[in-house]
């Protein structure tokens, strides 16, 4: 196991956000997250993080092999964060900074979480721009955000998160700004990473299509709490819970 | 106004005919953005233009409301040319043309009052019995929002100040350039169905624009699918969803997963998107196309509804 999220309890301003989430994470595994909008599937993404609002207070226990990220200080998080621990957002064109080229943005953590000289760092930028295919990569590292497009954005953002070669991934809703080709490039990207590097990968999406194409357990969300979990054929096919019955029976019907 | 023009009016309100926009650069290659597209949308119908991002989705859009200049080709709104927007004040008979754009956190003044923003529409218009706080509860917010600044609310809020905005100035073609592709998920089913019916309900039509079809198939009446700047099927959507004919439009559709949870990755299309500068001659979708043909290499298909030589009308 290399993530595990036990009786996690985030209050913003006395406003309990979650209640009680429990969720493992397992390398070479995709596990997404469902619910609808306000159910706290992106908070419990931010909470691995400590990526939390301010004011925010947590409480339980985020286990990342041994150590707890909750207890964790700032310094000791941020050898985690980026590192250990990437997260991919659902917006490229804020999550990026628009300042910076492409290949900044790409080398700055690699060189502080792996200890890259600038040359290797810039090899290695230019490999994974290739790998999560972007045309002409050795040109578009020194391009700015602005230049690319919303889906090769997203792409250069999931290369991003994987630079230092994470365990974790957190993913939120990381295709739903994009095209449906784009998006089944970058499902079967991430699906492939995962199988390949052992990545544990928590796949918040709203979108339970997307969620069967790739997850390998399923949990979804219902104010705070997770109301089932269980292998994707089981609650999309079988749900035990009204309310996944409820996400399931309001999709538009035959999608072919 | 006579009963015929008001006929021709109903039968289509915008009608886009080869259309071509380019976009020059300095020190980069010409880049034809819409090479030669056509469309039509009529009053009270809601079209939906579906696409990969850059193949000239919203290019087209911004052609349509004066934003681009049209290198060839013509657009006429209601009977009257569209010309670029200039210095000038906007020809009268134009602004029945409205768009909402795709970030509202861009699209509205930061630092002027919604209700403001929503009176500049109403004035547009000459209404003056309207009140702004009306025009917010059409659109399902609170009238006391009216006295807010847009950096009260959320993306989907916003959106629909945008969308009550393009309201007020009273349209009679509404223009969707990807209005929800900025917002929350859950929101943006919501902010589209809210814009067909606060369309069609008003009898204006809608050109909406958006790479998600899930959406685009739930109020669109017909589908127009774009392809590296020229549409390559359009038909009514339940046709075009049920049985597409254009190889491309098959591989859009087949790429949207199913949630049967059976762990099916959906298809991929091979290959990239090409460079819109150096469009490879004849069919521009043969390198990717999984059925291409010889003639394909070779000529343009340049036919309608779709424009694809293996559905060459007789």
């Amino acid at each position: 196991m290399t993530l595990s999220i036990s009786d996690l309890k985030v209050t913003i301003g006395g406003k309990e956000i979650l209640r009680g989430v429990d969720l493992d994470l397992r390398p070479g595994r995709v596990h997404g997250l469902a619910g609808e909008s306000g159910s706290g599937k992106t908070m419990t993404g931010l909470a691995v993080l400590g990526l939390l609002p301010h004011g925010a207070r947590a409480t339980g226990r985020i286990a990342l092999g041994e150590r707890d990220l909750l207890g964790m200080s700032a310094k000791e998080l941020n050898t985690v964060r980026g590192g250990e621990v990437a997260m991919v957002f659902q917006d490229p064109a804020t999550s990026m900074h628009p300042m910076l080229s492409v290949g900044r943005q790409l080398t700055e953590h690699m060189r502080h979480h792996l200890g890259l000289d600038r040359k290797q760092a810039r090899a290695r930028a230019v490999e994974l721009l290739g790998k999560v295919r972007i045309p002409g990569p050795e040109a578009a590292i020194d391009r700015y955000p602005h230049q690319f497009s919303g889906g090769m954005r997203q792409r250069i953002a999931i290369a991003i998160a994987l630079a230092c070669s994470p365990k974790v991934l957190i993913a939120d809703e990381p295709t739903t700004a994009l095209d449906v080709t784009v998006q089944a490039g970058v499902l079967r990207l991430l699906r492939g990473l995962c199988d390949d590097l052992g990545l544990a990968v928590l796949l918040v999406t709203h979108d339970l299509g997307v969620m069967s194409a790739v997850a390998d357990e399923v949990s979804v969300m219902k104010e705070g709490l997770v109301v089932e979990t269980g292998p994707r054929g089981q609650v999309l096919r079988n749900p035990v819970h009204p309310y996944t019955r409820a996400l399931l029976d309001s999709l538009p019907g035959e999608t072919a | 106004m006579t009963d015929r023009t008001t006929m021709t009016e109903r039968a289509t309100l915008l009608n886009v005919d080869d259309l071509v926009v380019e976009h020059r650069t300095p020190g980069r290659p010409l880049v034809r953005a819409v090479a030669g597209a056509s469309l039509t949308v009529s009053a009270g119908e809601v079209v939906g233009l579906v696409g990969e991002s850059g193949c000239g989705k919203s290019t087209l859009a911004r052609a349509v409301c004066g934003l681009n200049r049209a290198a060839s080709g013509t657009i006429t709104f209601d009977g009257h040319p569209v010309t670029p927007l200039g210095l000038r004040r906007r020809d009268r008979a134009l602004s029945g043309i409205q768009m909402v754009f795709q970030d509202p956190y861009s699209s509205l003044n930061p630092r002027r009052k919604v209700g403001a923003q929503i009176a500049d529409g109403l004035r547009t218009a000459g209404d003056t019995s309207t009140a702004p706080a009306d025009l917010l509860e059409r659109v399902g917010l609170p009238r006391d929002f009216a006295g807010r600044h847009p950096h009260e609310f959320s993306g989907g809020q916003r959106q629909r100040i945008a969308i009550a905005r393009a309201l007020a100035a009273r349209p009679s073609l509404l223009i969707g350039d990807e209005p929800i592709s900025a917002l929350d998920a859950s929101a943006q089913a919501q902010v589209a169905r809210l814009m067909r019916d606060l369309a069609v309900s008003s009898g204006a039509g809608l050109l909406f624009i958006s790479h998600d079809l899930s959406v685009v198939r739930l109020i669109a009446d017909r589908i127009a699918v774009m392809y590296l700047g020229k549409i390559v099927e359009v038909g009514r959507t339940e046709e075009v969803w049920t049985d597409p004919r254009h190889p491309y439009t098959r591989a859009l559709l087949g790429a949207i997963p199913a949630p049967d949870g059976a762990g099916v990755l959906p298809a991929e299309l091979p290959g990239d998107v090409p460079d819109p500068a150096a469009p490879p001659p004849g069919c521009r979708f043969h390198p990717r196309c999984p059925v291409a043909m010889d003639v394909c290499r070779e000529r343009e298909p340049a036919f309608g509804p779709v424009a694809c030589w293996l559905h060459e009308p007789a």
